[in-house]
């Protein structure tokens, strides 16, 4: 009867698939298809053949660079004290062997094998994007013949880690229902697009199909999150897009930092992200462990029931402890999902390329925080109302926290994880104040329009950098090198024009729909703090939305008076992208127009939530409040940025000193950076060392004490060594005698 | 005849290929080597699938009577008998492997044969390997020994090989005035010696107390030492249960080899000294000697001991757990931090065991399944444990036979010029930090969710490791393999077929265990259940 239905778990295959075909198959033959050297020898000819950096190198320090001379050339290495964790290490930039070496290595052309990579990565995901597609419009029965999902959704497949009735609760169990649908025709179609689009943007990186199989990776488990039935298979999921995020946020192994722009060595940042999301993902499982010791079970749909191991009936009397486990489940979305105070590893991760901020670091992975509040959504209902009380005021605060720093950003993408931490936090508000009777729909529609304008706002973003990259042959991200690109760049200009417009909730389209929403319900629901601090927040995004659209794409004397085109501050001539680059962003831009007529969404998800009611959307006037202060953002940018100018802008700044101190406040992050930076290096790090000092110096030093003594001892016993047998002899069958003595009272004691 | 059984070819095989390889030239004495630890890998998977098939995967436990004799393999002759009075000591020649020790028998036969083949280009070659055979024939016989004393016969066995290797083939850097490899060795035979010492006197008080005249372990299973009546310590004068008394004396052997804290510090120093595949071997399975005694000896044979003294245990367990992967983030050498993370990874395993300790006598079925699934989460951190640090083992000793050298900060962006190794570097961290879908995710998620039931609050801390695992790992990963290029390793080579066999063996066991860790607890469950006796009976079994 759901045989449609059934066959789902096809989408989640699909990446998986892809992800072993190309790391078993095609990037095997790809690599083997460039050369490989077997010896020291071989390869440093090959080296020198293949590589003119390597040879200058050479030429410089004589031949070789073996064993002998390494200790030497390490004394005059780097400072190696100041390796510390996290971000921004001295220790990167103060290592200067290397420098040809710095960026990604680049391939004149791709082999056909890594072309293959892309190509098995994109079919597959083309299918499982098709397939959700059809079942989205088969579950609002648009489909005939085919009948809606059920209300509680339809298992894939399942199977336990072990037959015992003690293993139970130990499931792997993947589950179908309208939420997961929802999500899932997110991921793939970012997915897909940003796939189409890499085929552009990484287009002369040598790791074309490693790329890929990331990106197949990625999918598959963040396919395994949406299709969770448990929390066992959602912390399955959670971590494998851990490591997808940091496979690929270090994709450039080899870069390095750089300080003057604050911006982290990628393989830093990937460390950082990782290890920020453990620390949320340590709340997360003693949520979990709360849960389980209490009820017995994973189960999303046990614990939401009504049953014995239910939390209702388990926790009965005890809602506090359910409160306090949903909280500290709520800390895995904090760390996924980039709220304060876990928000720094989200800035970090833009080191990754482009197309991966955009589908991973914007549009699917960070919301996987919401969609895990959205799903678990009964049992945050069941606690007490401290645990949405925390969802919303994380929220609240991460959203207006964020939109601060962004103002004064300069970096193209870090405008956009700002944003980006920001908007999350919208979801988390409207996650938080929605209470049952609308249920998770206001929070998860602003993720499903967000996701398509924030792709798009990211991938525009590679677009214009792809193509100052090719204008000034180098990596460029700084919005002051930038300006008057809409002249060069038309598509990613209006393209991205949609998607600022969207995001800063101008009237008709997608993001009207979902922010303002939100923010009503806020009002509604009698948050007026939250209301208003969502209220500012959406004049702040609008400002530094345009101020971003200026800075890059507009400019003082440009036409329709600066805002289409401008001085172009960089050098070279740009061009714009290839349109595997730019047809994405022209699908996207579709989306961010029409994601939010979607009115049935609340009831999509939870049937007994109201219609969107546009009626009442448009004739409120608190509705109109919030689009006239993101009116006022947008005026007041194009001022300072269009009809001032920066520069001007920036002088004024600076001679104010109580201007200049926010400014600073603002562009350093709030120093959150630095003080995580200092108590890494100087609390953890140095309760390490007490720690690696107290094994050594106590624990081994009592043993190595003692060991001295019996050699003190033993020197002395010496003389005892006659070398006389009968001496021997003697000791020997004495220790004969006290042993059976031993055994004589062992046997006794009996 | 004894001949006949395949548990003795067990032994047999590697001791023989052992002696062959060592008489035989130096041509052929490697592939005689491999050919035995293959052998013995083959007769050990056997072995497996014989009771698979027969019995439709239902495996037994030796230690329980009323075992299908098709579930298990078991030999028991008579060895030595022989009367000094009224005493009667009598030590049989019995052998047994059934679901919890044929895992840790195949184990150690595949690392085995990796480390053979890890091997191949050592100096003085044959005895390298001879000693790696003999090596293995003590820890299987540990591993199977149902009768204490031969238990304890093989147990000191297995001492003179791996003194032998770390002492000749270690490292030479100096340490307290004398070569690595000569303090290490003897720190790792004194430190063995004095936790035998200990077990030995338990293994003696056990049996003249149970007075049956035999040390088997199943008939002593059921003729268990009072746990009430106490018994006065000479010379300490301290009166406790003989049961907790006979537990601790026999426990500070394990705790010794596990290593729990503070009797931890020979394993950095025997690890940094020994060659790659001694700290294997090693990691793999020497270390598992203990873990495996602590649940087939402590908690047979002294189960209300144990429960008595699972408190300190517990919190033992969290000092292991979060020490030692507090040590690992300060460490300089790429070994010496995953040694220091084996004491960390160890701790998981008697954190498990606290756990079912405190389910052994319980009537509520709940707390029955937390403990049966927190020993499980245990017993297979013994599993994943030791093909995770030997794959991570084997990693460092590939880039250490090229640079001659484990200092982290000396590397730099290495992964650029040895893709296939820093790949398989990487993966074996994230095994190691507990990525799910791989072994460890599989273990530590089992033992930690059924333990926090049992132990909420120590639990709750020791989870914590979760963070300074992935931090010291990738920490490590990091400065190794990623960041900018330290053109000093350009002349690196990658990683050599022969190098990628183990490595990559390892990984694709990993994988299995992780993804369908089902067809591993299925054959360890039921002898767990006779452990936990009371749980089994209130589950109706």
């Amino acid at each position: 009867m759901y045989g449609l239905y059934e066959y789902a778990w096809l989408i989640l295959a699909a990446p998986l698939a892809s992800f072993v075909v190309i790391v078993f198959g095609t990037r095997m033959a790809d690599l083997w298809s460039r050369h490989h050297g077997q010896t020291a020898q071989d390869y440093a000819a090959y080296l020198r053949e293949a590589d003119p950096a390597f040879a200058a190198w050479e030429a410089t320090r004589g031949a070789g660079g073996h064993a002998e001379q390494q200790h030497a050339a390490h004394a005059a290495g780097p400072a190696e004290g100041a390796a510390h964790l996290g971000h921004g290490g001295e220790a990167e930039h103060q290592e200067h062997h290397g420098d040809p070496y710095d960026d990604d290595p680049t391939v004149p052309y791709l082999t056909p094998w890594a072309r293959l990579s892309g190509y098995v990565g994109i079919v597959l995901m083309l299918f499982a994007c098709l397939y959700s597609w059809l079942l989205l419009f088969a579950s609002l029965g648009l489909l005939p013949g085919t009948p809606r999902l059920p209300e509680g959704g339809i298992t894939l497949f399942s199977y336990t880690w072990g037959s015992d009735v003690a293993f139970q609760p130990y499931t792997i169990a993947f589950h179908l229902d309208n939420l997961a649908l929802a999500m899932t025709v997110v991921v793939t179609t970012v997915s897909l697009l940003v796939q189409f689009y890499s085929q552009g943007y990484m287009a002369s990186s040598a790791g074309y199909a490693r790329f890929f199989a990331y990106l197949s990776l990625f999918a598959f488990s963040m396919l395994t999150i949406v299709f969770a039935a448990n929390f066992l298979v959602i912390f399955v999921g959670w971590e494998l897009v851990g490591l997808s995020s940091y496979l690929l946020i270090g994709f450039w192994i080899n870069k390095r930092a750089k300080p003057a722009e604050e911006r982290p060595a990628p393989a830093s940042a990937a460390l950082q992200a990782f290890v920020m999301n453990r620390i949320g993902d340590v709340g997360f499982i003693l949520g979990i462990m709360i849960l389980f010791a209490t009820t017995g079970t994973f189960d999303f749909a046990t614990l939401a029931g009504n049953g014995p191991h239910g939390v209702a009936q388990a926790f009965a009397g005890n809602q506090a402890l359910l409160t306090l486990a949903m909280i500290l489940v709520f800390c895995g979305a904090i760390g996924k999902s980039a709220q304060v105070p876990l928000h720094t590893w989200l800035p970090s991760a833009m080191e990754g390329p482009t197309p991966v901020s955009a589908l991973i670091h914007a549009a699917t992975m960070v919301a996987a925080g919401v969609y895990m509040v959205a799903r678990t959504f009964a049992l945050f209902s069941a606690a007490g109302p401290q645990a949405f009380g925390v969802v919303a005021w994380i929220g609240g605060i991460t959203a207006i926290f964020a939109a601060t720093i962004g103002l004064t950003q300069t970096d193209f993408k870090r405008v956009l994880a700002f944003s980006t931490i920001s908007q999350l936090g919208y979801m988390f508000v409207g996650l938080g104040v929605a209470g049952t009777e609308i249920g998770p729909g206001a929070g998860m529609f602003h993720l499903f329009t967000h996701a398509f304008f924030k792709a798009l706002l990211f991938l525009g973003a590679g677009s214009v950098l792809h193509a100052l990259h090719h204008a000034m042959h180098r990596e460029v991200q700084d919005m002051r090198l930038m300006g008057g690109l809409a002249r060069f760049m038309p598509i990613t200009a209006a393209t991205w024009l949609i998607a600022g417009l969207s995001i800063s909730g101008f009237p008709f389209l997608s993001g009207f729909y979902s922010k303002e929403t939100l923010i009503s319900l806020a009002f509604e629901h009698g948050d007026y703090a939250l209301w208003a601090i969502t209220l500012v927040t959406a004049g702040l995004t609008a400002f530094y939305m345009f101020r971003a659209f200026f800075l890059a794409f507009g400019g003082k004397g440009g036409a329709l008076g600066g805002i289409w085109g401008g001085p172009y501050r960089g050098e070279g001539t740009p061009h714009e992208s290839p349109v595997t680059m730019t047809l994405p962003l022209v699908i996207l831009a579709v989306f961010s127009i029409f994601a939010g007529y979607w009115v049935g969404f609340f009831q999509y998800l939870d049937p007994h939530a109201p219609l969107l009611d546009l009626g009442k959307l448009f004739s409120d006037g608190l509705t109109w409040l919030g689009v006239a202060l993101s009116l006022l953002g947008i005026a007041w940018a194009y001022v300072l940025y269009c009809a001032v100018g920066w520069e001007r802008v920036h002088k004024v700044v600076e001679a104010n000193a109580v201007l200049r101190f926010f400014h600073r406040l603002l562009l350093h992050r709030y120093y959150v950076d630095t003080l995580y930076d200092w108590i890494v290096r100087y609390v953890v790090l140095g309760l390490c060392h007490v720690a690696a000092a107290f094994d050594r110096f106590v624990v081994d030093g009592i043993v190595n004490g003692v060991a001295g003594l019996v050699m003190e001892l033993g020197s002395g016993l010496r003389r005892a060594e006659t070398g006389k047998v009968q001496a021997y002899m003697t000791v020997f069958f004495g220790g004969i005698a006290v042993f059976a003595v031993v055994v004589f009272v062992l046997a006794t004691l009996r | 005849m004894i001949f006949a059984y395949d548990l003795t070819w067990i032994l047999l095989l590697p001791t023989l290929g052992g002696v062959l390889a060592m008489v035989a030239p130096v041509r052929l004495s490697r592939w005689l080597a491999l050919a035995f630890s293959a052998a013995t890998l083959a007769l050990s998977l056997w072995i497996f699938l014989r009771i698979a098939v027969a019995t439709g995967y239902h495996f037994g436990s030796v230690t329980d009577p009323k075992a299908d004799p098709a579930s298990i393999d078991v030999v028991q002759l008579p060895w030595i008998q022989f009367q000094l009075g009224s005493v009667t000591f009598r030590i049989d020649y019995y052998l047994g492997v059934d679901g919890l020790s044929l895992p840790l028998v195949i184990l150690n036969a595949l690392l085995t044969m990796l480390a053979v083949i890890g091997g191949w280009e050592k100096p003085r070659v044959k005895e390298y390997m001879a000693l790696l055979l003999l090596l293995e024939a003590g820890v299987m016989g540990v591993f199977m020994a149902l009768d204490l004393l031969l238990f304890f016969l093989f147990w000191e066995v297995e001492l003179a090989p791996m003194f032998l290797l770390i002492g000749i083939w270690g490292s030479e850097t100096l340490k307290h005035g004398m070569p690595g490899r000569i303090y290490s060795a003897w720190k790792f035979l004194l430190y063995t010696f004095f936790g035998s010492i200990f077990m030995l006197a338990g293994i003696l008080l056990v049996y003249f107390q149970a007075g049956q005249n035999t040390a088997s372990l199943p008939v002593l299973m059921q003729h268990l030492l009072p746990a009430s009546t106490g018994v006065t310590v000479p010379l300490l004068g301290v009166t406790m249960g003989s049961q907790l008394l006979a537990f601790l004396l026999v426990f500070v052997a394990f705790a010794v080899k596990i290593p729990m804290f503070p009797l931890h510090t020979w394993l950095p120093d025997a690890h940094t000294d020994a060659p790659t595949e001694v700290s294997v071997i090693l990691a793999g399975v020497l270390l598992k000697m203990g873990a495996y005694g602590l649940i087939r000896i402590c908690l047979g044979l002294f189960p209300d001991g144990l429960q008595q003294f699972a408190p300190l245990l517990v919190v033992l367990a969290v000092i292991n757990i979060l020490y030692g992967a507090a040590i690992c983030l300060v460490q300089k050498d790429m070994k010496r931090l995953v040694a220091y993370s084996s004491v960390s990874h160890m701790g998981v395993i008697l954190l498990g065991v606290a756990a079912a300790a405190m389910a052994i006598h319980t009537s509520n079925p709940d707390v029955a399944h937390f403990g049966t699934a927190a020993l499980m989460g245990a017993t297979v951190q013994m599993i994943s444990h030791g093909l995770i640090t030997s794959l991570l083992f084997f990693c460092v000793g590939v880039i250490y036979d090229r640079a001659h050298t484990r200092e982290i900060e000396i590397f730099g962006g290495v992964a650029k010029r040895m893709p296939l190794w820093a790949t398989l570097f990487t993966f074996a961290g994230l095994a190691s930090l507990g990525l799910p879908g791989l072994a460890g995710f599989v273990a530590e998620y089992m033992v930690f969710t059924s333990s926090y039931r049992i132990w909420p609050v120590p639990t709750a801390i020791a989870v914590f490791t979760m963070i300074l695992t992935a931090a010291y790992l990738l920490w490590m990963l990091k400065r190794v393999l990623f960041g900018p290029f330290n053109l000093r390793w350009n002349w690196l080579p990658d990683a050599s077929w022969r190098e990628a066999i183990p490595l990559v063996t390892l990984a694709a066991f990993i994988v299995l265990v992780g993804v369908y860790p089902g067809f591993l607890l299925d054959v360890i469950v039921p002898a767990l259940h006779h452990l936990l006796p009371v749980a089994t009976t209130a589950l109706g079994r």
